[in-house]
């Protein structure tokens, strides 16, 4: 299946991470549109990137900025999204027992809420045109376990069974929705990119994709993700 | 064992919530029972006295925090301490997620993951002043293997799976144990109370609909086939609190245990199509 052309969204292209994947992806032929926070538009333009990636103000908690987007790329030249990519997520490092309410709710909203939200506006369309894949970015963490990330790890796995259960609900329509997972990103980001890019593609361009393309690097940085310092969890928390 | 051991069960008016209260006061534990509703608390002492058995109900709604926070002292107070915490209070929600509006949603969440954080919030704090304490979690193995139109349900215990992953390395040199539990399918008043609560999905004209129904018919045979009852869930909580140390996960029924233990050693890819695509051929027929 030839997919020159197919549009893509991702739904926030304000972190690296983001970045790459809607990168690699144009790379291969897709054409991609980046959701930046409203306003932020320049400071992620990076003139020399060929293909481009199209940057589109949106905000993954509005839900009218939501409509409006999923509206103008349903309508456009290219057809309705092929592909939406969920990156728009916020981490969260701070001992559960020290989080305050309001930090809890905001996760969640952002990585759950906000997440259903846009895939809510784009299942339709999807249906309609027989055709789409939804992949979300989450996190080997929710698995594994790791202390400081109790609210984010239960934000990521809930993606997982949550797309896991999407999956099994969209087959009779011929769409699919995997769960990407990310290994540990801040320090390492570059070595986990793309991997993390080449699992997305995957998952649009694969005949059967799976449900789960688990975070697979070698041993030493698993072990760095069950036991990290816990030093900078408490420095954040009580800072 | 500690037993008199104050044992806090939120949702303990019914259900595996009840069944679980009566058998940890059988086992010489001191239990606060939580209820919702005024009207479900007649039963509760009537089940009690049945079986001779003090319990100490409490009016909870898990929802208000503030609410949380009072009842937890109190326990404490009265108590002198709170030993155990069983997070069982939840609701469930049966619908294809484009057939759940956010709304729906969100009471789902505020429920199932919210209810448990406030619960546990309150409790912490005085389970790390005494340097010991146990979270007993009600997962499901739902929170292990997701299933068509539980998208919400199966989000919301999974969520409570990644949580407690990492909340059990955070807790464990505060002398503080994370258990979950994990029942397989199991006939409860949960499964008629929350049947056709989602609007949605009993709207004919989705295009969910004709499977949803399908499927609501096949989890309804499962579940009266289902050999698992109230009772040993109640056992698994109740060495979930006993055992030394207590095991991360206590999943409860053979088939669960069964279909778990594939998943993991099967490759995935495989399992997909065989346990997955099974259900999906029962539902297309």
């Amino acid at each position: 299946v030839n997919h020159a052309g197919d549009l893509v969204l991702v739904t926030s292209v304000a972190s690296p991470l983001g970045y790459s994947i809607a990168q690699y992806l144009a790379q291969r032929g897709f054409l991609v549109f980046g959701g930046v926070p409203p306003g932020r538009t320049e400071s992620v333009r990076s003139p020399n990137a060929s293909p481009p990636v199209e940057l589109i103000d949106f905000d993954s908690q509005d839900s009218q900025s939501v409509a409006s987007v999923v509206e103008t790329l349903s309508r456009g030249a290219h057809g309705p999204p092929y592909g939406l990519i969920n990156t728009a997520t916020t981490a969260s490092r701070v001992a559960f027992d020290e989080m305050t309410d309001a930090e809890l709710r905001q996760v969640i909203d952002v990585n759950v809420f906000a997440t259903m939200a846009v895939t809510r506006a784009v299942l339709p369309v999807m249906r309609a045109a027989g055709r789409g894949r939804v992949v979300s970015l989450g996190s080997a963490v929710g698995r594994g376990g790791a202390p400081g990330l109790a609210a984010y790890g239960l934000t990521m796995q809930a993606l997982v069974g949550w797309h896991e259960a999407l999956a099994l609900e969209l087959m009779p329509f011929g769409l699919t929705a995997s769960v990407v997972e990310a290994g540990p990103v801040p320090a390492e980001a570059r070595a986990v990119t793309p991997a993390v890019a080449q699992a997305v593609y995957r998952a649009l361009i694969d005949r059967r994709p799976r449900f789960r393309y688990p975070f697979t690097e070698p041993s030493p940085r698993l072990g760095l993700l069950r036991r990290p310092k816990l030093a900078s969890a408490d420095a954040k928390a009580r800072g | 064992m500690n037993p008199g051991a104050a044992v806090l069960v939120t949702g303990g008016s019914m259900g595996l919530g009840l069944e679980t209260s009566l058998h940890l006061a059988e086992r010489g534990w001191t239990v606060y029972a939580t209820y919702l509703r005024e009207e479900e608390r007649p039963a509760m002492e009537a089940a009690a006295r049945d079986r001779q058995l003090l319990l100490h109900p409490v009016l909870l709604d898990v929802r208000d925090q503030m609410g949380v926070d009072t009842v937890v002292r109190t326990v404490v107070d009265e108590a002198g301490g709170l030993f155990g915490l069983i997070n069982n209070a939840g609701i469930s929600q049966h619908g294809c997620f484009e057939d759940v509006s956010d709304a729906e949603m969100r009471a789902l969440w505020e429920v199932n993951v919210l209810g448990t954080m406030w619960v546990t919030r309150a409790a912490l704090p005085w389970m790390q002043r005494a340097r010991r304490g146990r979270i007993v979690t009600l997962s499901s193995v739902a929170g292990r293997m997701a299933s068509f139109s539980r998208s919400g349900y199966c989000s919301t215990k999974f969520a409570l799976e990644g949580w407690a992953n990492s909340l059990s390395l955070e807790l464990a040199p505060h002398g503080i144990h994370t258990t979950l539990i994990e029942p397989g399918y199991i006939l409860t008043p949960h499964w008629t109370l929350h049947k056709g609560l989602t609007r949605g999905a009993q709207d004919p004209t989705s295009p969910y609909f004709a499977m949803f129904e399908r499927h609501e018919a096949l989890s309804t045979r499962l579940l009266r086939a289902s050999r698992i009852r109230p009772i040993h869930v109640a056992k698994a909580i109740a060495r979930a609190l006993s055992d030394e140390p207590p095991r991360a996960r206590y999943m409860v029924g053979a088939p669960a245990r069964l279909v778990t233990t594939l998943r993991r050693w099967v490759p995935e890819p495989l399992f997909e199509r065989m346990y997955y695509g099974t259900l999906m051929r029962r539902l297309s027929a």
